[in-house]
């Protein structure tokens, strides 16, 4: 991967005039604007090919921890909901780890007893949210849900400002991310309640969570 | 600085709105699936879990105006 000059947008924001940032908001919505148009199916990742598809996914969430080694489907997801349920089986085979591990343990100290707390927390969560996601994604199609490229890990220490002859440009990126396609590729997120226009010659609908992670972006 | 994030925050969903309206109609009917994501991500964070606790309770008893998880978190 080359290293572009630059410094993290975080290191630049305060220096920045508010019409240069309202420029690059407005350069970010048209970036994605036309991820939009160019949608895919199933949630995963892409890979370098011709015809780049939707795949395994590689997201943080699949293989921090030993969670690499953790048998569960790792996709491409057809679903929103079967994304969400692995998601949650992960934290929750984290949780019971982390009971099992501190319930066989003597000398339980205050640090433990937090940690067992967050355990029993995180187990009562995923608990409640696993009816959650049945309820407010509910299976209603079989073909994969459409879904757009999407950055996992977009924040302003993964944008780059970068000056040029001619003007500033944006980059937006990461060491192990590339929100164009590549071998490592970008995070798919799609989302359901838009099958009537899932034609994928058409410019359409998806991923919701891809507006939600535009906007936690700026609000973080 | 949290005026000039809302500021820019509201111009991208001006800039949507403009150049990809179907966009914002996805944006503006997904609230509680964008909740959903949010929890499931941060079902584990002690220092989320308030917000967390209080959003599954309003949707699990079928409040019918739900205030946003992205909402409650955004105000500690």
């Amino acid at each position: 991967m080359t290293k572009l000059p630059g410094k993290p947008l975080t290191d630049v924001w305060k220096s920045l005039p508010y019409a240069a940032k309202e420029c690059l908001t407005k350069r970010f919505a048209e970036y994605s604007a036309c991820l939009f148009k160019n949608q895919l199916s199933g949630i995963g990742n892409i890979y370098a090919a011709l015809d780049p598809k939707v795949d395994r996914i590689v997201s943080m969430h699949f293989f921090w921890g030993d969670h690499i080694h953790q048998d569960v489907c790792r996709g491409p997801f057809s679903s929103s909901r079967d994304w969400m349920n692995v998601r949650l089986a992960l934290s929750e085979y984290d949780g019971r780890s982390m009971l099992a591990k501190l319930s066989n343990k003597s000398d339980v100290n205050s640090d433990d007893e937090a940690e067992l707390d967050d355990a029993r927390r995180t187990l009562e969560f995923i608990n409640r949210l696993t009816p959650l996601v049945s309820q407010i994604l509910p299976i209603d199609a079989l073909d994969d849900e459409p879904s757009m490229l999407f950055h996992d890990d977009l924040s302003r220490q993964t944008f780059s400002s970068m000056t040029t002859a001619s003007s500033r440009a944006l980059w937006i990126g990461n060491a192990s991310q590339s929100c164009r396609y590549g071998r490592r590729a970008t995070t798919l997120r799609s989302w359901k309640a838009f099958h009537e226009m899932r034609n994928p010659i058409r410019p359409s609908i998806s991923t919701k969570l891809m507006a939600s992670f535009r906007i936690y972006t700026w609000s973080t | 600085m949290q005026y000039e994030l809302t500021s820019v925050r509201r111009c991208f969903l001006d800039e949507m709105a403009r150049i990809e309206s179907r966009w914002m109609e996805i944006f503006n009917s997904s609230s509680l699936q964008r909740d959903l994501d949010i929890a499931v991500q941060n079902c584990d964070d002690e220092f989320i879990a308030r917000h967390v606790r209080g959003w599954i309770d309003d949707v699990a008893t079928g409040e019918s105006k739900i205030r946003s998880l992205r909402d409650r978190i955004d105000e500690i």
